[in-house]
């Protein structure tokens, strides 16, 4: 694993796999390479089978500005040499990712979106070590007694930017499928739960598909080990943020076997919910004119607010309506203390709709007035 | 010049028959196949460094549509030109 292997290194492997001693193989070595750079310097192009093609290209004369000086110059035109792998040997090391096709974006994709894009990938595809560290992150702020646990006047500044960030993840998942879920019809609890499915499955999908050699998984964690970095980090900002505003509330007395329950409750939901999915997908077309089985979800440590605009409406924005559905039992948005059970209102209530820019924007309003008033 | 042709030319120059040198070209081969799918980098002085990457993900506008497509990350071999060969090509 990223191991340098030097010339000499090079010629016993060579002479081991060709069981040759390994003066053959360094006098080989030698002459192949004085062979392909002479050929290049001659002009020539080199074809290796099974490794690639070595190739000049001309580059032409061009101006460079000195950053310190502001003085010009010239770089005068020169040969590159160029290195194409050969087709096999490239899609064999593109193994570990090959289960990945380019998408085409969505136009009401919006730049702020994109501009999140890099972080939703790291902190999906290292999903599974993520909640590991989440429940050992948890368990470590539950049992550690924080000296800053100061009851009300909790910090706005903190909140503030702690906020953000919380706010950032929902969006943590590469497909843009988050997007592509305009609603026409009235959210039903058949959609909710058919919307949760897919979500998990695609996780799972991803997992097993990189399951299969252990050469891939170690890629995959290699690569993966700076992004788990930022994505452990982020995540123990925003339990911190979960925390303060968990203990701001002075709502929850939370024990380490609090936070337990609370996703025990969320599995449980999710349970039975899916058991009903069957028999609810068949009626939710024929009750669309009746007014459609309450929605409820679970505020959990990490099922927010936000995080039910996402997995309900399709956008983050639409927290603000969820907030006005219960406003009886939230008393601060920034705070709702994990365990309390919200009503979903059904898009058609306030006008959701994802892909309508005016509704969004108009949520986006919604929400900036409520920040001003909790912040 | 051709796989063919390089080997020729290698055995003329070293006076040992083509299947030797076409066995030596292709263990080299699978060094570097099997060496930079464990990520490894080789490094041959005077000629250049072969090296595994990783190419990050990206948002590219297709010109012709105007379409925007998210692109994979990829696992590439790349080769990195010694500064003596460098300059001997300029």
């Amino acid at each position: 694993m990223n191991a340098k292997i030097t010339f000499p290194e090079l010629v016993d492997l060579v002479a081991d796999a060709t069981k040759s001693n390994r003066r053959v193989s360094e006098l080989f070595l030698k002459e192949l390479f004085a062979t392909i750079s002479q050929a290049l310097i001659d002009g020539d192009n080199v074809t290796v089978k099974g490794l690639g093609t070595f190739r000049l290209t001309r580059v032409a004369a061009r101006d460079i500005v000195s950053v310190n000086t502001g003085e010009r110059t010239q770089v005068p035109s020169h040969n590159k040499l160029v290195f194409d792998p050969d087709k096999k040997l490239a899609d064999e090391l593109n193994q570990p990712f090959a289960q990945f096709e380019t998408i085409e974006l969505d136009d009401d994709i919006t730049d702020e979106m994109l501009d999140a894009e890099p972080v939703q990938a790291e902190s999906s595809a290292g999903l599974d070590e993520e909640l590991e560290t989440e429940f050992e992150g948890q368990a470590d702020v539950l049992s550690a007694p924080e000296p800053e646990m100061a009851p009300p006047p909790f910090k706005p500044a903190r909140l503030m930017t702690a906020a953000p960030i919380a706010e950032s993840e929902p969006v943590s998942f590469p497909e843009p499928e988050p997007v592509s879920e305009p609603e026409p019809e009235p959210v039903s609890v058949s959609v909710s739960v058919s919307e949760k499915q897919p979500i998990g499955e695609q996780e799972m999908v991803h997992e097993s598909d990189l399951q299969p050699s252990e050469d891939s998984q170690n890629l995959r964690r290699a690569t993966l080990k700076g992004f788990m970095m930022g994505a452990a980090s982020m995540l123990v900002l925003a339990l911190l943020a979960w925390w303060l505003a968990g203990g701001g509330a002075g709502k929850v007395p939370s024990t380490p076997s609090d936070g337990v329950d609370t996703t025990a409750q969320q599995q449980a939901v999710d349970l039975t919910a899916a058991s009903v999915e069957t028999s609810e997908d068949a009626e939710a077309q024929a009750v669309t004119s009746e007014p459609a089985a309450q929605v409820t979800d679970t505020i959990s440590a990490t099922n927010y607010l936000t995080k039910m605009a996402v997995k309900h409406y399709g956008r983050q924005e639409f927290w603000v309506y969820i907030y006005e559905e219960n406003k009886d039992r939230i008393d601060n948005p920034n705070a709702v203390p994990p365990g309390t059970v919200l009503v979903i209102p059904p898009a058609s209530k306030y006008g959701i709709d994802a892909a309508d820019k005016q509704s969004v924007d108009q949520a986006k309003k919604k929400s900036f007035e409520l920040f001003s008033r909790f912040n | 010049m051709d796989n063919k042709e390089l080997v020729n030319k290698i055995s003329g120059k070293l006076g040992r028959n083509k299947t030797d040198v076409k066995k030596l070209l292709d263990a080299f081969v699978a060094v570097v196949r099997t060496r930079s799918s464990e990520l490894d980098s080789i490094a041959v002085p005077g000629f250049g460094t072969f090296e595994t990457r990783k190419r990050a993900e990206r948002i590219t506008v297709m010109p012709s549509t105007g379409k925007r497509l998210l692109v994979p990350p990829r696992v590439v071999l790349s080769f990195k030109v010694s500064n003596v060969l460098k300059n001997k090509l300029k």
